[in-house]
C-alpha cells in the first residue's frame, strides 16, 4: 500500500470508519441493521436500518377476516403473541359493543401475565447473552419452557397461540391448567433470586450497564418511549393502571420504576432491573387471578358467526411487555377491516438508539440495544 | 531429554549404526509428535469437558450420542468434519498472512507443551529457563491472532486482533510479575526445580508458603486467563459483539488450528499455575501416594474446571474496564505483592 | 480517602459477586438436566396440540366453511354437486350432498392457526399432533384427502372423450368438404399444367387424414 505522502510522524491523519452491524449479527435481536459510524471503539453516530422482516402485515389485515387477523397479530411481537392478541380482541370487541364473560377475563389476564413473564424472561436471557454471559440466555429459556408448556396446554402452540377469540377464548382453562399455574409460580419465585444472585447484581454486569446508555426522562417522554424503558427512566406509567382495560383494575401490584440505583436514572442496568422487578409483580397479578377466577362461559354465547363491526374507527392501547401497543381499526361494515394500523411500542423505542448511543463504545451499543429489547418483528411487521 | 536420548542411542546398535545427528533428529521428530499428540488430546478433552461443564450448569445433558457413552466421541467427530471441511480464503484477504497465522498460534501454544514438566524430571525439554521460555514462547500466539484478524479484511476480525494485541500485550505484566514471586522464593527458574521444592506436604506449597504468595497465585491465576482469551475477558471473540472476532472469516482446519490451541492453553495456564503454585506433582501430604503424573493431571483438570465454571457464570468486561482491571488493579498489587515477598525473604531468611 | 475505599470495595465486590454466582451457577450443576434425548425420548402432547391438518374426508360435506376461515388462503377445495340418488351420510349423520374431488391443503402455506378447524360443522378437519413437518421434498407438504377425485375424474374424462369424439367427427366432416373443394380446384388448375404437386404438399402438412384424402387424387 503507497503510503500517503501528506502523513508525517505525529500527524496522524485518522479516519472514521463505518461498520455495518446487522443484518446477520449475533446480538442485533433479529434482522436489525445498525450503521455505525465508529472512530476505533467508540460509536461516533448510529444509523438504524429496519424492513428486512416486513411482511405487510397491515395491508394483509385487510383481506382477512376479523377473526382471521388474529393470527396474524401472533407474528408480530413473536415473543409475546397472548399480549398482541389481548388489544385486538379488545379493539374488535370494543367495535362490536361485545362484553366478554367474567371468565374469558380471567384467562385473557392469566395468560397476559404469564406471557408478559415469558416475554421478560426472553428480555433477561438475551440481554446477559448481550453482555457476554451465556448462562442466563438458557436459564431464562429453560423457565419459560414451564410457561410455554401451559400454553400449550391451554391453545396447542408454544409461540403462535392465537387463543384469544373476538367475545371469549377458543377453549377453556381447565382445572389441571390453573394447577399448573400455581405450580409454576411456586417454582418460579426462587428462580428470580437465582436471576439475581447469577446476573442482576454481579459486579461485572454492573460495570457493563450502570450509567450506560442513560435516558434522561425528558427524552424518554419526547421520544415517546413506553414499556420498562419508560419506567427505567423514572416514570411510573402502566397502562394496566392509568388505562385500565380488561380487569387490571381489580388487581393490586405496584409499578416499578428505574430509581438508579446503581448510576443513573434510565441506564440499562435500570430498564433491565425494571423487567426484573415486574415480573415479580406479574406473579402477584396471577395469584390474585388463580384466587378470584368465577367459574362460567369462556365465550360470550352471542358472539356472531360472522363478524362485522358496525361503521366506525376505534384505537385501543394496551401494555405489551416492551411497551405500549396501540390498534387503530376502521371498519366499513364488512366482514373484513377497512384497516388496520399499529402502534409499535418496539419501533418508537428504537428510534432513541442514535441519540443515546454518541460517544459509547461498540459493546456499549450492544447493552444499549439490548436493555430496549426490541423486536423485530414488530417493528416491521 | 538429552541423557535420554544419549542412554538410547549407546544401548541400541541400530541407533549407534547411524550418524549421530540422525538420532538426535528422529529424537526431535519423536518427541515433536509427542508434544503434537499430547496437545491435541488435552485440546479435545477440553472441549468435551467444557460442553459437559456447560451442559450440566445450564440444565442441560451435553453431548450424548456420538461414541456411545457420554458422548466422549463427540470432540473427535467434530474434529473430524473441520479437518474435511473446504478451506475457504477470502477474496480480499491477505492469502499468505492468512494462512500462517493460525499455524503461528498453533506453535506458539505447542512450543510451550515442550517444557511442561507433567512429573519429576518428566519433561521433554528440561530448560534451566524453563518458566521464562514459557512466558517468551506463549506470549508469541497474539501474533498470530493479530495476523489472522489484519489478514482477514473484515472489520470485525480487525476489531478482533486489535483486541488481542492490547489484551494479552497489557496483560503479560501481571502474569510475570506475579511469577516472579515464586521465582524469588524457589531461587530458580527451572520448572522441575521449582516442583522439587514444593515436595513434603501441602504447607511446602508456594501458594500456602506466604500470604503475598496466596494473593500472588490469584493474581495469576486472572491475568492468565485474560492472556489465553477466557471469559471474562474473552473480548477478542466477544461472540455478541464482534461476531467471532479475529476468527470470524476462518473456517474448517485453519479455524480448527485457533481453536485447538485456544485449549491447549488452557492446560498450559493451569499446569503453569499447578507447577509454580500448587505444588506440582506432589501429594497434598508428605508422602507420594500416587505417581507424579495423576497429581498434576489431577491438579490441572481441577483447574480447567473452575475456569469452565467461571465462563459459564460471569458476563463480559468492555474494552477499557479491561485495561482499567489490568494496569490499575493488576499490576499494582502484583508490584505490592513483590514488594511483600521480597520483604518476606529478607525479615525471614531460609523460611 | 472515599476513592481509595471505592477502590477497595470494588475489589471486594468483584470477587464476592463473583463467588455469589459461581455458586448459584455450581449449584444447578447437581439439578436434574431438564432436556430430553429428543429423538429417542419424546415428552407427551397436550390434548389440544396444534400440528399439522388432517381431514377425515369420508365425514367431509364439502361446505367449504374451512377455506373460507383460512387467514392464508392455504386449503383448496372443489365441490361437483351429488345427484339425489348419490347422496351420502357422514358418521355424525349430516347428508352429503356433493363430491368433493379436491381436498387440497398446503403445508407450506398453512401457518397452523387453526381457525379452519373451528367452523367445521362435521368435525371431519382436525389438527393432528404431528410436529415434524420437515420433509424432503416440497410437494410433500401439499396434502391431498380427496377420495371422489377419481370417480369424479372419470365422469369428467368420459365426458371429455364425448366431447372430443364429437370434435373430432366434426372436423373430419369439415376437412373432407375443403378436400373435395381443393381437389376440383387442383384439377382446374391441372388443365392448365403448371403446378400440380403444390396442393399436395401442403395437404401432407396439414395432417395425415387430409393428406390420405390427397393421395389418389396426386397420383
Amino acid at each position: 500500500m503507497p503510503i500517503d505522502p501528506t502523513t508525517r510522524p505525529g500527524d496522524f491523519r485518522t479516519e472514521e470508519m463505518i461498520l455495518n452491524m446487522g443484518p446477520q449479527h449475533p446480538s442485533t435481536h433479529g434482522v436489525l441493521r445498525l450503521e455505525v459510524t465508529t472512530d476505533g471503539e467508540v460509536v461516533a453516530a448510529v444509523r438504524p436500518f429496519m424492513g428486512y422482516l416486513h411482511r405487510c402485515f397491515e395491508k394483509h389485515s385487510e383481506h382477512v377476516s376479523w377473526t382471521g387477523v388474529i393470527p396474524y397479530t401472533d407474528r408480530m411481537d413473536y415473543l409475546a403473541a397472548m399480549n398482541n392478541n389481548h388489544g385486538y380482541v379488545i379493539a374488535v370487541e370494543r367495535l362490536l359493543g361485545l362484553e366478554v364473560p367474567e371468565r374469558a377475563e380471567y384467562i385473557r389476564v392469566i395468560m397476559a401475565e404469564l406471557n408478559r413473564i415469558a416475554s421478560h424472561l426472553v428480555a433477561f436471557g438475551t440481554f446477559g447473552n448481550d453482555i457476554g454471559a451465556v448462562t442466563p440466555l438458557v436459564w431464562s429459556f429453560r423457565d419459560r419452557e414451564l410457561i410455554l408448556d401451559i400454553f400449550e396446554k391451554a391453545c396447542g402452540a408454544r409461540l403462535t397461540y392465537n387463543y384469544y377469540r373476538i367475545g371469549g377464548m377458543s377453549g377453556d382453562l381447565t382445572p389441571d391448567m390453573l394447577e399448573d399455574v400455581r405450580k409454576f409460580l411456586d417454582y418460579f419465585e426462587p428462580r428470580l433470586k437465582e436471576y439475581d444472585d447469577l446476573l442482576s447484581y454481579n459486579k461485572i454486569f454492573l460495570e457493563r450497564c450502570a450509567g450506560v446508555g442513560v435516558i434522561p426522562l425528558n427524552m424518554a417522554v419526547n421520544y415517546g418511549l413506553t414499556g420498562p424503558a419508560l419506567r427505567g427512566s423514572g416514570m411510573r406509567w402502566d397502562l394496566r393502571r392509568d388505562d385500565p382495560y380488561s380487569i387490571y383494575d381489580r388487581f393490586d401490584f405496584d409499578i416499578p420504576v428505574g430509581e438508579g440505583r446503581k448510576g443513573e436514572i434510565g441506564d440499562c442496568w435500570d430498564r433491565y432491573m425494571v423487567r426484573m422487578w415486574e415480573m415479580a409483580e406479574s406473579v402477584k397479578i396471577l395469584r390474585q387471578c388463580l384466587a378470584q377466577i368465577p367459574e362460567g362461559e369462556y365465550m360470550h354465547p352471542k358472539t356472531p358467526k360472522s363478524i362485522k363491526p358496525p361503521k366506525g374507527e376505534i384505537y385501543v392501547r394496551v401494555e405489551n411487555p416492551r411497551g405500549e401497543l396501540g390498534y387503530y381499526l376502521i371498519s366499513e361494515g364488512k366482514t373484513s377491516p377497512f384497516r388496520v394500523k399499529v402502534r409499535s411500542c418496539c419501533f418508537t423505542n428504537l428510534a432513541v438508539t442514535p441519540a443515546i448511543s454518541q460517544g459509547v463504545m461498540i459493546a456499549d451499543l450492544v447493552a444499549i440495544i439490548g436493555s430496549l429489547d426490541i423486536v423485530l418483528g414488530e417493528i416491521d411487521r | 531429554m538429552k541423557e535420554w536420548v544419549d542412554g538410547l542411542v549407546e544401548g541400541s546398535s541400530l541407533l549407534q549404526s547411524l550418524p549421530i545427528e540422525v538420532s538426535y533428529f528422529l529424537a526431535m521428530v519423536f518427541f515433536s509428535l509427542v508434544a503434537v499428540g499430547w496437545m491435541a488430546i488435552c485440546a479435545l478433552f477440553f472441549v468435551w469437558l467444557e460442553r459437559k461443564v456447560s451442559a450440566r450448569i445450564q440444565s442441560r445433558l451435553g453431548p450424548v450420542y456420538v461414541g456411545g457413552r457420554f458422548g466422549w466421541a463427540q470432540t473427535p467427530a467434530d474434529a473430524l468434519k473441520l479437518l474435511m471441511k473446504e478451506d475457504l480464503v477470502p477474496e480480499s484477504a491477505d492469502r499468505l498472512l492468512f494462512n500462517i497465522a493460525p499455524a503461528i498460534a498453533f506453535m506458539a501454544t505447542l512450543l510451550t507443551f515442550v517444557a511442561i514438566p507433567i512429573g519429576n524430571g518428566l519433561v521433554i525439554a528440561d530448560l534451566d529457563i524453563g518458566i521464562f521460555f514459557i512466558l517468551a514462547v506463549s506470549s508469541l500466539g497474539v501474533i498470530g491472532i493479530i495476523m489472522g484478524g489484519w489478514a482477514s479484511n473484515s472489520k470485525w476480525s480487525l476489531y478482533g486482533g486489535m483486541r488481542a494485541a492490547s489484551q494479552i500485550v497489557s496483560y503479560e505484566i501481571p502474569v510475570a510479575l506475579s511469577l516472579i514471586g515464586v521465582v524469588m522464593i524457589a531461587g530458580t527458574l527451572n520448572l522441575v526445580e521449582i516442583g522439587r521444592g514444593q515436595a513434603g506436604g501441602i504447607w511446602n506449597w508456594y501458594l500456602f508458603k506466604s500470604p503475598f504468595l496466596f494473593a500472588a497465585g490469584i493474581v495469576y491465576f486472572i491475568a492468565a486467563l485474560a492472556e489465553v482469551n477466557r471469559t471474562p475477558f474473552d473480548l477478542p471473540e466477544a461472540e455478541s459483539e464482534l461476531v467471532s472476532g479475529y476468527n470470524t472469516e476462518y473456517s474448517g482446519m485453519k479455524f480448527a488450528f485457533f481453536f485447538l490451541a485456544e485449549f491447549a492453553n488452557l492446560f498450559v495456564i493451569s499446569a503453569v499455575a499447578v507447577v509454580m503454585f500448587l505444588g506440582a506433582w506432589n501429594s497434598f501430604l508428605p508422602w507420594q501416594i500416587l505417581p507424579g503424573p495423576i497429581w498434576f493431571l489431577g491438579k490441572v483438570f481441577f483447574l480447567v474446571l473452575v475456569i469452565m465454571w467461571l465462563r459459564w457464570t460471569l458476563p463480559r468486561l468492555r474494552v477499557d474496564q479491561l485495561m482499567h482491571t489490568c494496569w490499575k488493579v493488576l499490576i499494582p498489587i502484583s508490584m505490592v505483592l513483590l514488594i511483600g515477598v521480597g520483604v518476606q525473604m529478607w525479615l525471614f531468611p531460609g523460611n | 480517602m472515599s476513592a481509595v475505599k471505592k477502590y477497595f470495595s470494588d475489589i471486594y465486590n468483584s470477587m464476592a459477586t463473583v463467588l455469589v454466582g459461581m455458586a448459584t451457577t455450581g449449584r444447578t450443576a447437581f439439578r436434574k438436566p431438564v432436556t430430553l434425548e429428543y429423538p429417542d425420548v419424546r415428552w407427551e402432547l397436550p390434548e389440544r396440540y396444534r400440528g399439522i391438518l388432517h381431514n377425515r374426508i369420508e365425514d367431509c360435506i364439502g361446505c367449504l366453511a374451512c377455506a373460507r376461515a383460512c387467514p392464508v388462503n392455504c386449503i383448496h377445495i372443489d365441490i361437483v354437486k351429488r345427484g339425489k340418488e348419490e347422496y351420502g351420510v357422514t358418521s355424525d349423520g349430516t347428508k352429503i350432498t356433493q363430491w368433493i374431488p379436491r381436498f387440497d391443503i398446503d403445508m407450506s402455506l398453512c401457518m397452523v392457526c387453526g381457525l379452519c378447524t373451528e367452523p367445521c360443522p362435521t368435525e371431519c378437519l382436525t389438527m393432528t399432533k404431528e410436529y415434524e413437518l420437515a420433509v424432503h421434498d416440497k410437494h410433500d407438504m401439499y396434502l391431498e384427502f380427496a377420495l371422489d377425485r377419481d370417480k369424479v375424474m372419470a365422469e369428467k374424462a368420459e365426458a371429455e372423450k364425448k366431447a372430443a369424439k364429437e370434435k373430432a367427427a366434426r372436423e373430419k366432416a369439415e376437412k373432407e368438404a375443403a378436400a373435395k373443394k381443393a381437389a376440383a380446384e387442383a384439377e382446374a388448375a391441372g388443365k392448365e399444367g403448371a403446378e400440380p404437386e403444390k396442393p399436395a404438399a401442403d395437404a401432407e402438412a396439414d395432417g395425415k387424414p387430409g393428406s390420405e384424402e390427397k393421395k389418389p387424387d396426386a397420383s
